[in-house]
Parts: C-alpha cells; sequence; structure tokens
C-alpha cells in the first residue's frame, strides 16, 4: 500500500532524530577519550609564569570544578545533551566567549562558500561529462579525462594557492577582508573544480551505460540526434548516481573546507573547527561536531527528496518490494 | 511501381565476422515483406543498418540503400541525409515495447517528439487503441502496463507519418490477443499506403500479414517470394525447419487423465499490488501427481505473481497453499525447494556467468546439503550426460549456446529430484525451433522423472503440446479449467474463446490455402 506522506514524513523525522542522538552519544565519548586534558592545555602558559606546584594543583582542580569535568562521564553527557538541546552550547574554553555566537558567526560564510563551490562543481561536472560521453574513447573524452585526473592529483592547497597567485596577477584580487561577494568567486572555483572530477566521471560513466540502453536506440531510430537523445532522454535516468555522490560531497562542503578556508583565509567554521581542536576547547569541538552531523544527515534528507523528484522509479520499486 | 526501400548488397561484418552478406531486398507502398528467421539470421541488423543503427564495432556496406516516395528520393548511405529520415520517413517499432520507453518522460511529450504537433497526439493514441487518450497522455513511460507500452510504442513509430514502416519482432514479447492487435494496426498502415518491413521468427504473423516473404539463415537470403509459395511449398531446408518446428505443427499431447494425489494444492490464493489493486483474487488450482498442468492467460493477469507466490518470492496477503506436500507456512520455504524446482524463463540470465555448467547443476545439492561432495559432483555429472551436455561441464555460460543453457537449467532444476517444476514462460523468448526442442525435452523429462509441472505462458500453442490440462487465469482468478484435449470444443469463458481466437489450429492455413 502506497503510505501517506504525513507517515513518510514522521518516519523520515524520527529517524534523524536518532541518527542525531547516537552521533552526540560518538561526538560525547571521542572527544573526550581523545588524549590530553583541556586544564592542562590552558594551564599550560599560566605554568611558564612561575607558580609553584601546589598552586597549579590547586587551581587545576578549582578549575575542573568550575567546567564540571569532576561529574561522572554520563552526568555530564546528559547535562551538555540537555544545554546544547536548549541552545545554551557553553563558552569556550579559549575566548571564553560564547560558543553559540562564534560558531554561529563563521557558519553563514561556509554556508555561502559552500554553495557557491558546489554549483560550481555541478556546472562544471555536467557540462564536462555530457561533453566527454558524446564520443567514448574519443579526443574530447581523452582531454577531459586528462584533465579531471590531473585535477585530483593536485592538492587542493597547491591548486588554491597556486590560483590565488594567478588572480591576484592578473586580477588584482585581494584576500584580504570579510567575507564578501566581491572575493568568493576564487575560493568558490578552487572548491568546484576540486569536487568537479569524482561527479563528472561517475556521471558519464553512468551517461555512457544509460545511452547503451533500448529506449536511447529507440530515441534515435525516431530521429533524436546525439545531442538530443543525451539532454531529453538519457540524462535524467542517468543522475541517480551523480546525485547521490554530489550529496556527500555538498555535505563536506558545508562542514567547512579547512585547506581552501586557510589559502584564502576565508572566516569559515572549518578552521575554527581545527584551532578548538589543538587547543582541546572542548565546547568548541563537541558543538562543531554535533552541527556538522547535523548538517550531513539534514542534507542527506534533501538529496534523497530531490533524487524521488529526479527519478520517482525508485520509489515505485521500493514500494513493490515492501 | 518503384519500391519505396531498396537495398542492394547489404553487407555487415563485426571485426571481419560477417552477419549479412550481400542482402537484397525491395518493398513497395503499401506491401507488407516479412524477414523470417531463427535466432542469429542476422535479421534484426537489417532493420538497425537501414537506419545507421548499427553498434560500434559493426561495419555496414551496401551498393545501394535508398528511399523513395512522394517526399523525395533519400540516400540512406548518406549519414546526414538517414539522420533526418529517421523517424520522419522511416518508422521502427521495438521488440520490447517497454524497455524502447524513455521511462521518465511522459507520454505526450514522446509522441511530440516524434513529430505529432499538439493536437495530433489524442487522436494518434486513439487509433493505437487507447480508449481515453487524454488519461495517459501525462502518465509517465515506466507507469505503463506491457500492453500499453505496446501501444505507445507504435504510436512513436508512425508519429512522423513514415513511407517505410519498420517492425523488429514486434510481436515476440506479445501474449495472443496482444499480438493480433499489433498485426491489425501493420495492416491498416499497409492499407493506408505505407510500406511495412517486419522481421520474425513467428511463421504465423508471417502467414496472418505477409505479401511477400524472405527467409535469412546465417546472413543470407536463402529464399523469398509470395507468401503462399514460400510458406505452402518451402524449398530452402531453413524453411522447412521454420515451418515444421511451429508449435501448432508438433504432435499434440494426450494422455488419460491423471488421477494421482494433488502435489500442489491452491486454495483462496490473494495478493493484491500497491497501486494495481487486487491481482490474484482467491485463486483455486490443483495438480494431480503426474500431471503437467498449463495456466493460460494475458500479460498483466496475474501469471506472474501466482508463480513468484508459488516460488515464495512474494507473500501472499491470503489464502492456503501446499507444494510437493510440504506447507510452506507450517515447514518453511527451505523444505519446499527441496521438492518444487523453477524451469526459467530466461535460461542465460539464471545462469551465473562465473560458475561452470557442472556448478551450477550441484548448486541445488550443495545448498540442500543432498549426499556428500563427491556425489553431488557425479549427479551433476550424470544428468549434463543425460541432456548431452557431457563435455561441456567445464564450460560458463557464455561459451554455452543459449539451447545448451536451456538444458544446463533443466537439469539444474532437477538435480534435487523434485516432485514439481514450475516453468515461467519456457518457451516465449526462443525462436520456434529452439522452442520445438524445449517442448520435447520437457516432456521427456516430465515422462521420465515422474515429476508434474505447472506450466505459465500466454502462449496457447505452446501449452496445447506441453500439458494435460490447461487452466485460463483471468481477472485474479481461474476461469476455465479443461483437459487439453477438450479445449478447443468446450471453453465456454469468453477469456478463453479470445485466448483461443489469437491462437487458430493452423495459422498457417489462411495464407497458404
Amino acid at each position: 500500500m502506497l503510505r501517506p506522506a504525513a507517515v513518510v514524513g514522521a518516519r523520515a523525522l524520527a529517524g534523524t532524530l536518532a541518527v542525531l542522538l547516537v552521533a552526540s552519544v560518538l561526538v560525547f565519548g571521542l572527544v573526550r577519550s581523545a588524549p590530553g586534558d583541556p586544564v592542562d592545555v590552558q594551564l599550560g602558559e599560566a605554568g611558564g609564569v612561575g607558580l609553584s606546584r601546589s598552586d597549579i594543583d590547586r587551581i587545576r582542580t578549582e578549575r575542573r570544578v568550575e567546567l564540571g569535568l569532576d561529574r561522572p562521564l554520563p552526568e555530564q553527557y546528559v547535562r551538555w545533551l540537555g544545554r546544547m538541546v536548549t541552545g545554551d552550547w557553553g563558552t569556550s574554553y579559549v575566548s571564553g566567549r560564547s560558543v553559540r555566537a562564534e560558531v554561529l558567526d563563521r557558519v553563514p560564510a561556509s554556508l555561502v562558500l559552500a554553495v557557491s563551490g558546489f554549483a560550481v562543481a555541478v556546472v562544471l561536472a555536467v557540462g564536462l561529462a555530457l561533453l566527454a560521453s558524446r564520443r567514448p574513447g574519443g579526443p574530447t573524452d581523452q582531454v577531459v579525462r586528462l584533465a579531471t585526473l590531473a585535477t585530483v592529483a593536485v592538492p587542493s592547497f597547491l591548486l588554491g594557492t597556486l590560483a590565488l597567485q594567478v588572480a591576484t596577477a592578473a586580477t588584482g584580487y585581494r584576500i584580504a577582508g570579510p567575507a564578501t561577494a566581491g572575493r568568493i568567486w576564487l575560493p568558490a572555483l578552487v572548491l568546484g573544480v576540486a569536487v568537479t572530477p569524482t561527479l563528472s566521471r561517475v556521471l558519464r560513466a553512468s551517461l555512457i551505460a544509460e545511452r547503451g540502453r533500448l529506449y536511447a536506440v529507440a530515441a534515435q531510430a525516431r530521429g533524436a540526434s546525439a545531442g538530443r537523445t543525451l539532454l531529453r532522454h538519457v540524462l535524467r535516468p542517468a543522475l541517480a548516481p551523480a546525485l547521490t555522490l554530489g550529496g556527500l560531497a555538498f555535505a563536506s562542503l558545508v562542514t567547512g573546507s579547512v585547506i581552501t578556508e586557510a589559502v584564502f583565509s576565508w572566516p569559515g567554521v572549518g578552521r575554527y573547527a581545527v584551532d578548538a581542536i589543538s587547543a582541546q576547547d572542548y565546547p568548541v569541538v563537541q558543538a562543531y561536531v554535533v552541527l556538522a552531523t547535523a548538517l550531513v544527515v539534514l542534507v542527506n534528507r534533501g538529496v534523497d527528496l530531490v533524487q524521488r523528484l529526479v527519478d520517482p522509479r525508485g520509489d515505485a520499486r521500493a514500494e513493490a518490494v515492501a | 511501381m518503384t519500391p519505396a526501400l531498396t537495398v542492394r548488397g547489404l553487407t555487415v561484418d563485426y571485426r571481419g565476422a560477417a552477419v549479412l552478406d550481400d542482402v537484397d531486398l525491395d518493398v513497395a507502398a503499401g506491401e507488407v515483406l516479412v524477414v523470417l528467421g531463427g535466432s542469429g539470421s542476422g535479421k534484426s541488423t537489417v532493420l538497425r543498418a537501414v537506419l545507421g543503427l548499427v553498434p560500434a564495432p559493426g561495419r555496414v556496406r551496401a551498393a545501394r540503400l535508398a528511399l523513395a516516395g512522394g517526399r523525395g528520393p533519400i540516400d540512406l548511405a548518406d549519414p546526414r541525409a538517414r539522420r533526418r529520415a529517421r523517424g520522419d520517413r522511416i518508422g521502427l517499432v521495438f521488440q520490447d515495447p517497454v524497455l524502447a520507453l524513455t521511462p521518465l518522460r511522459r507520454v505526450g511529450s514522446l509522441v511530440r517528439e516524434a513529430g505529432a504537433d499538439r493536437s495530433g497526439v489524442e487522436p494518434l493514441l486513439a487509433a493505437s487503441g487507447f480508449g481515453r487518450p487524454a488519461a495517459v497522455v501525462d502518465r509517465r513511460a515506466f507507469t505503463l502496463s506491457g500492453g500499453m507500452a505496446q501501444r505507445v510504442g507504435f504510436v512513436l513509430a508512425v508519429a512522423g507519418g513514415p513511407d517505410v514502416l519498420l517492425a523488429d519482432e514486434p510481436t515476440t514479447a506479445l501474449d495472443g490477443p496482444a499480438r493480433v492487435e499489433l498485426v491489425d494496426r501493420l495492416r491498416e498502415r499497409a492499407a493506408a499506403g505505407t510500406a511495412v518491413v517486419l522481421v520474425t521468427h513467428d511463421v504465423g504473423v508471417a502467414a496472418a500479414l505477409a505479401d511477400r516473404v524472405l527467409v535469412l539463415d546465417g546472413g543470407r537470403v536463402v529464399e523469398s517470394g509470395p507468401t503462399a509459395r514460400v510458406l505452402g511449398a518451402p524449398a530452402h531446408p531453413t524453411t522447412r525447419a521454420l515451418v515444421r518446428d511451429v508449435p501448432w505443427a508438433l504432435p499434440p499431447r494426450r494422455r488419460a487423465p491423471a488421477k494421482g494425489p494433488a502435489v500442489v494444492r491452491v486454495r483462496g490464493l490473494t495478493k493484491a499490488h500497491p497501486g494495481a489493486g487486487a491481482v490474484l483474487d482467491g485463486l483455486d488450482l490443483d495438480v494431480a501427481e503426474g500431471e503437467v498442468v498449463g495456466v493460460a492467460g494475458r500479460s498483466g493477469d496475474g501469471k506472474t505473481t501466482l508463480l513468484r507466490c508459488l516460488l515464495g518470492l512474494e507473500r501472499p496477503d491470503a489464502g492456503e497453499l501446499r507444494l510437493g506436500g510440504v506447507d510452506p507456512a507450517a515447514e518453511g520455504w527451505a523444505a519446499v525447494r527441496r521438492v518444487v524446482q523453477l524451469v526459467p524463463q530466461d535460461p542465460r540470465g539464471s545462469l551465473n556467468p562465473w560458475r561452470t555448467a557442472a556448478q551450477q547443476v550441484a548448486d541445488p545439492l550443495d545448498f540442500h546439503r543432498i549426499g556428500d561432495r563427491a556425489a553431488r559432483r557425479v549427479r551433476a555429472m550424470e544428468l549434463l550426460d543425460a541432456f548431452g551436455l557431457g563435455g561441456l561441464a567445464g564450460r560458463r555460460p557464455t561459451e554455452l549456446s543459449t539451447g545448451q543453457c536451456q538444458r544446463v537449467a533443466i537439469a539444474r532444476a532437477l538435480a534435487v529430484r523434485p516432485r514439481v517444476l514450475l516453468a515461467d514462460e519456457p518457451a516465449s523468448a526462443l525462436d520456434v525451433t529452439r522452442q520445438a526442442e524445449l517442448i520435447e525435452l520437457l516432456t521427456a523429462v516430465v515422462a521420465e522423472h515422474g515429476t508434474s509441472a505447472l506450466v505459465v505462458s500466454h502462449d496457447l500453442h505452446v501449452l496445447e503440446r506441453l500439458c494435460d490440462r490447461v487452466a485460463v487465469l483471468a481477472e485474479g482468478r481461474i476461469v476455465e479449467d479443461l483437459p487439453v484435449g477438450r479445449l478447443r470444443a468446450d471453453a465456454a469463458h469468453e477469456r478463453t474463446r479470445a485466448l483461443l481466437a489469437a491462437h487458430p489450429t493452423d495459422p498457417l492455413a489462411a495464407a497458404t490455402a
């Protein structure tokens, strides 16, 4: 029987919540089991001032009580989860500012960069895949294949640095400043180019496979040109694998592209998170990872939805099996 | 009269291996030419070569490939002219209508793309047999049933108003009444002045439709001429074999009705599919010990669902099953499969491409842990020997012919010494000569091994030759159940009569008289 949309929606929501809960336990456990102690890290610099050993021990104990680190782990977890849900993400051990404010300051910049980078990747990947699959093994296909392989082989910091050099010389591109529209195009381009090869390779393979099917031959027998066959018949059924992969790529872009953000000094969450990890800034790390998990789960749900819109056959098949 | 399509010296080879060798062919406007041949005769390649759609390594040469007609001559050897001719001057009807439609496109959009203008879509669909064309226009192709897809496929082939209509085995995937419908459509087209070239192995369709017949074997034309002459008095051995092997010409199966206990007992079987409503609706069916029962019916009438329920691949909504003395609900499907085995529709597709013939035959023995390893090997070799495959035990499916794959699949089904064989359209994917072999083989197997069999098919001719009794499935129930000898005389239900009308006693008689 076809289930009503409300039931499907409720199940999806329950599933999402369950995934998030499990993820929060894992995140909490993972961060706490990492070697090192945040209090030690914080006291590392103060220790140089010349405090006596007993002073350090006293300060450490006070600080641990203050941060709630003396409590049993399950209690710490529940208190932390409750605060996360109510929007109190704690204060950074390092800066002393509200984690929520710090993270939310940086999320928009990351989101904008991810969306633009992904848009670049989609345009490039679809275009290259269509070009390459017109004649598999032909000269265009070979050139595209080499170019995508070369791009995969170049580390992204090198790609970013190179692009920055060229852009600075050619257009007077300025790296300094806030996240503005005037300077997003370069990091977006670099991110997009880095994601393009896998997407275009997968789409090319799937286009070629679909084009070998009888319906594509039938379209040509009715007079459709090679280009029309690709665009109007083959492209849509061929999108499914690329959509799945694209969703994963988009999720990883959203959660921050550390290297690109560093190269272009882009004020996103990626760099912020890496700094927090080296400083053992638990509240920041935990908030970041939970937020990232939530984003990944949400993006995946979104991709599922897009998938259903683009290719409703999957629904019919799943229902028939169930 | 100038021919609408002229082919001279058509030769196609794949890396030196000739598929077509010096084929000549003419069709006049309003004429139906049937190209007859078995699997591998190269008959489908003729159509692909005319359209310039021979796949990659294939090389096409021809002294002349040309269209004539009211809209001027076209040289099909010129790729650009040929591309413009596709759809517009030449239409093609495909063998598998479902696979030949772009799954995610809407019917109306496909028909418009094929050359109809907006107002022409619904009349074309109506002319092709849709009672309410408006209901189909907005449906996506993947939601169509096989019968609907076939009608849409035909509309797409004729939407551009072609001078020449090509049809590639268009009836093979169709049940009897759908086949009659398509033959009518093609006849209407020819009457309206279209030149029709139909490629098939179905002598019955050839007899019903052809003005002239051309017989291909091994890529060469071995015989051609008026239908009555070629099919009535075939001169070449290939043609004689095609005419001799038609299922209705094979000796009928006449045996005393079986009186043994039921080995298959189905009561009140009910199954609904999402969106499709009840497919099986309280179906009752018995197969007695040693009996061969055919279940006939049209596509979409639930034959496949019945078989899937009997194999445990689908869970029925209601009903009782007892198969080979085993109740699957109480004893589990593994116990059923120990005594019930499947003869598949597509033997090659049912074999694991990585395993040898001997391994495939021993697989069910391994699964059910019957005997020790050595005994299983011996049993597999015995079966392969009995089926004339003794020297091929180490071969994999790609190294076997389709007929050999068929025998491996049947040997595999017999490995566990089943009490019941279930056969799913066992003959419909085969050309007539393979069909005749299969009927002989299955008849011998059932007699020798004393198994019962339930054969599901839309081909009444095959069921008549294979079965003791034929049951007709319609609207989810058995509406007719008669011994095969009384079927033609005593059939009372309209669905049975429709099937019988689509399978006349001798389809050749009318054409060759």
